[in-house]
């Protein structure tokens, strides 16, 4: 059971956004992409989401291709939290959150108990009734994420192992939210959900990923626990950092955390 | 406060607001059918609704004239308003109408071209389609102005606020000039008509031009109305909207050809009547907020009494003689599309 790519390439004109790229997002793990910038992260997440059509090789849901899953069958396995997209109508937080309702269902005590859960897991409980564009950047992000743990929570019945998909889920959050975002996705991966998260911070990837995949110029340039892919000379290499950088990185990931 | 009672309060203050436009709704209907050169009493108009073969003369002029025209007022305003509710969903932006993006005279340069070149180039089709032939010109008008300017205006899977307004701006001077030389080229009876689509106006309908057109707007209307999840959906985002399982491709088409067929009708009909369908969703939002399962009813409800009430105007200000109602919609809505510019410059541009 897994949301993976097998040997996935796009190629937007002449230039290649990711080349064979193989991986597997699994129920109960949180699995972070790092990488520098065009190194083909957003392009992985988006087929994993069924989104890229042009893409070659596979992309499966539990050995299912996702192309030959329907937008509404796909809708019950996996959510996707893209970087922030602007609305300018003024919808209520609240409503926002209920669009994550599959089409048809309507207001329920269980819909209701969902949605509410929904937005206390992100502290958004205070803002339910505001209006959506009249919030900070991190605070529509958070509502976006919640919105997705809605979509997935509302098929929760099914039993049927769900997928979460996050880019940058953490950019314009404050430093207690992005804890409040990441330790959400976290239970979710703790009740059985397989969650993929691109970051930018190694402090934070290595408290919250059980797994990390680094990528480069396209390509996973390596994968496994934070303890093992954390090194000077991995960071050096993703990032293209001059070693005393990359070894001062180190160091301080390798120290214990304040809590 | 819970959810449920959030909705639930919500829910309270649409029913009402609703309620509101309905009874509204009523009141101008009932004046549109009572006020005008030969004022009616209420017993003339009630015996009207009804066939009959004895009617008095004023009862005639309810049956023959005032009540075809209100039926074209409410189906063109509640057109005008659903669709421009509907396509401002479709560009994911509030400042789209069908008169400011160039729909409407696109299909009035169809409609135009209907009229001036018919009987010459296509007098098969002419003949072929009876009375709708207007309302399929101006459908295929409105359907390529939509189109082109959808065309236009997207840039990489959003909307781009400036290039849909500069697009309109084309499209409506494109038309424009096109129209002016149909002018140019028409007989002084054709001219007529032709100003007749450039300015807007309710007159001169007849029960048999009435029917189809009515039809095909009540068809719009209603199969509009059941998209309003879906738009709800959809404004989240094109990839977004995806991802919570609606077929997006499909759901634009469905919006481009709905708005075409509503605003081409309306256009074939009664000509440009511009910023009803700004200013009706518009309102409505400021009272309900941006749900589509009240935007549209409300939108359709809303519209219908603008359009009603502007006509009532235009037939009454400067009686006997007629102002053009479009001449009058656009002198109310100019400002306050300038209002919504100033409100909106920071998120659009």
């Amino acid at each position: 059971m897994a949301l993976e790519l097998k040997d996935v390439s796009v190629v937007a004109g002449r230039k290649a956004l990711i080349e064979g790229v193989s991986l597997s997002v699994h129920p109960g793990k949180l699995t972070v992409i790092l990488g520098a910038n065009g190194a083909g992260k957003s392009t992985a997440l988006s087929v994993l989401a069924g989104d890229s059509v042009s893409a070659k090789g596979e992309a499966r849901l539990d050995g299912v291709p996702l192309s030959s899953l329907s937008p509404q069958a796909l809708a019950e396995r996996r959510a996707v939290v893209l970087q922030h997209a602007p609305i300018n109508f003024a919808f209520k937080v609240h409503e926002i959150v209920s669009l994550s309702r599959p089409a048809l269902r309507s207001e329920s005590n269980r819909t209701y108990a969902i949605e509410e859960r929904a937005l206390h897991e992100l502290d958004l409980a205070e803002l339910a009734g505001r209006s959506y564009p009249t919030l900070s950047g991190g605070e529509r992000q958070r509502v976006q994420i919640a919105r997705a743990l809605a979509q997935l929570w509302h098929h929760e019945e099914t039993g049927q192992s769900s997928y979460l998909l996050l880019d940058e889920p953490t950019a314009h959050l404050d430093l207690k939210h992005q804890f409040v975002a990441l330790e959400a996705a976290r239970r979710f991966a703790q009740q059985n959900g397989g969650v993929l998260c691109i970051l930018h911070d190694l402090t934070l990837a290595r408290e919250f990923a059980d797994e990390i995949i680094l990528m480069r110029n396209g390509n996973i340039a390596a994968k496994g626990g934070a303890a093992s892919i954390l090194t000077a000379d991995t960071i050096a290499e993703i990032y293209d950092l001059p070693a005393h950088r990359a070894e001062n990185l180190a160091l301080s990931l390798s120290a214990p955390m304040l809590q | 406060m819970s959810l449920r009672n959030l909705h639930e309060a919500q829910e309270r203050s649409r029913r009402i607001l609703l309620l509101v436009l309905a009874a509204m709704l009523s009141v101008s209907s009932f004046l549109a059918l009572a006020v005008g050169p030969v004022p009616i009493g209420a017993g003339d108009i009630w015996a009207a609704l009804w066939p009959s073969e004895d009617l008095s003369r004023d009862a005639q002029i309810v049956q023959q004239i005032r009540l075809p025209r209100l039926i074209l007022g409410l189906c063109v305003g509640a057109v005008l308003g659903v669709c421009g509710a509907a396509l401002q969903g479709l560009f994911r932006n509030p400042l789209a109408d069908p008169g400011i993006i160039g729909v409407s005279s696109g299909a009035a340069l169809a409609a135009g071209l209907v009229i001036v070149t018919g009987n010459t180039f296509a007098s098969g089709f002419m003949e072929w389609a009876g009375n709708y032939a207007l309302p399929l010109g101006a459908f295929a008008g409105s359907m390529i102005a939509i189109v082109s300017i959808y065309a236009l205006s997207q840039r990489a899977g959003t909307t781009s606020g400036a290039s849909l307004i500069l697009a309109g701006i084309a499209i409506n001077a494109m038309a424009g000039a096109a129209l002016g030389y149909l002018t140019f080229l028409s007989s002084d009876n054709q001219l007529r008509q032709l100003t007749f689509w450039t300015l807007g106006s309710l007159g001169r309908i007849t029960w048999d031009s009435l029917v189809p057109v009515a039809v095909l707007m009540t068809i719009a209307v209603a199969l509009t109305l059941r998209k309003a999840a879906a738009l709800n959906t959809y404004l989240l985002g094109e990839r977004e909207a995806g991802h919570l399982g609606l077929n997006v491709e499909r759901m634009k088409k469905t919006l481009i050809v709905l708005g075409a067929l509503g605003v081409g009708s309306a256009v074939a009909v009664s000509g440009i009547i511009g910023f009803v369908g700004l200013a009706a969703p518009h309102i409505i939002r400021l009272f309900a907020g941006a749900d589509h399962r009240i935007v549209l009813p409300g939108s359709a409800l809303l519209g219908a009494l603008l359009v009603m009430c502007a006509d009532l105007i235009a037939r009454t200000a400067a009686a006997p003689a007629e102002l053009p109602i479009g001449v009058l919609t656009s002198a109310l809505g100019g400002p306050f599309f300038l209002w919504l510019l100033g409100r909106y410059r920071r998120e659009l541009f």
